[in-house]
């Protein structure tokens, strides 16, 4: 390996990022470079006319790094639209969280019936927090473009936060669940003096799938 | 010299899978056996080379992989596919029928 033409390759790539497409020519550059110059040299060419000609055949590869950079920018705008999708959804599912109770309400208000509005109100709920779920399962995964340390810490950083979602998703079901298994205690059984320890159950629980958490992580 | 080259430009594609036709090969022997068939009259930049390799693998007439040298830079191989080797006999039928049409052309007449 000619120390002066990789001196010379490494100065035409500097800037350009290091994507696999971009190393990979790189290297590709540097070993047919390096089997001319052997030629050359066995030819009888000096070392510096050697490196000359070597240096001269490469023309110029500005073009070609550009149109390797703009097929990364391709990628960037692909999660645009799945970020507009996200927000439709988690849009959609606090809509109905928000309209849950008023159904109730006018239930108990106009028709006098509150198994009927609180049965409603869980219908709506269950339907955002579907929507949540399947918002939170369905969204890509981050795929490596690359080889390189940046996209790989790009990946990590992503499953990190899959899990994150995961626990999200979790607990809001979770939460949903206990309020509606508090409200249906309370109504279909008459038991509100002792039903509110339905949550200290549900913050339990919580803290339990916490744990399992941190213990799978590890 | 320049306007040759811009006329063997556009062949650039051709000219490589013709190459690899014959056997699987690396950027800088393709440009060697350029180099001694036409008795250095004719050598591609390897800017050009590369964009061509680009180019021919995105449309999958040829695919490469890495040689296993030990030592220094791996070497990248082309090789031909089924898809390029239809593309070549096209592209040798089409410069048969270019270059009959230019050479009546420019046939001085001998009336």
């Amino acid at each position: 390996m000619n120390e002066r033409i990789k001196a010379y390759v490494d100065s035409i790539f500097t800037g350009a990022p290091s994507t696999k497409k971009i190393l990979d020519l790189k290297e590709e550059m540097l070993s047919n470079m390096n089997s001319r110059y052997d030629d050359l040299i066995k030819d009888g060419f000096t070392p510096d006319d050697a490196y000359h000609t070597v240096v001269v055949g490469v023309g110029d590869i500005s073009e070609l790094l550009r149109q390797i950079q703009n097929e990364t920018a391709f990628n960037a705008q692909y999660s645009q639209k799945d970020r507009q999708k996200n927000a439709i959804f988690v849009s959609v599912a606090v809509m109905l969280f928000v309209l849950a109770p008023v159904i109730l309400i006018a239930m108990d208000a106009f028709a006098y019936n509150s198994v009927l509005g609180v049965v409603g109100m869980l219908t709506l709920i269950a339907l955002g927090v579907g929507l949540l779920v399947y918002n939170a399962l369905s969204k890509p995964k981050y795929v490596k473009e690359d080889e390189t340390i940046v996209e790989e810490f790009k990946e990590w950083k992503s499953k990190n936060s899959e899990t994150k979602r995961l626990r999200g998703a979790i607990s809001s079901v979770l939460w949903t669940l206990i309020v509606i298994i508090y409200f249906a205690v309370s109504f279909l059984l008459g038991a509100w003096p002792i039903s509110w320890i339905i949550f200290i159950i549900g913050a339990c629980i919580e803290a339990v799938i916490g744990l399992i958490f941190t213990i799978k992580g590890e | 010299m320049s306007i040759t080259s811009d006329l063997l430009r556009g062949h650039t594609d051709t000219i490589i899978l013709a190459h690899l036709k014959m056997k699987d090969s690396y950027g800088y022997e393709i440009n060697k056996a350029i180099q001694e068939k036409t008795e250095n009259r004719y050598e591609l930049k390897e800017a050009t080379l590369y964009s061509a390799f680009r180019r021919l693998e995105e449309a999958t007439m040829i695919t490469s992989y890495w040689g296993d040298e030990t030592t220094g830079a791996r070497r990248r191989y082309y090789s031909i596919t089924d898809l390029g080797r239809m593309v070549l006999r096209k592209n040798k039928v089409d410069w048969e029928e270019t270059k009959g049409i230019i050479d009546q052309l420019l046939k001085e007449e001998s009336l």
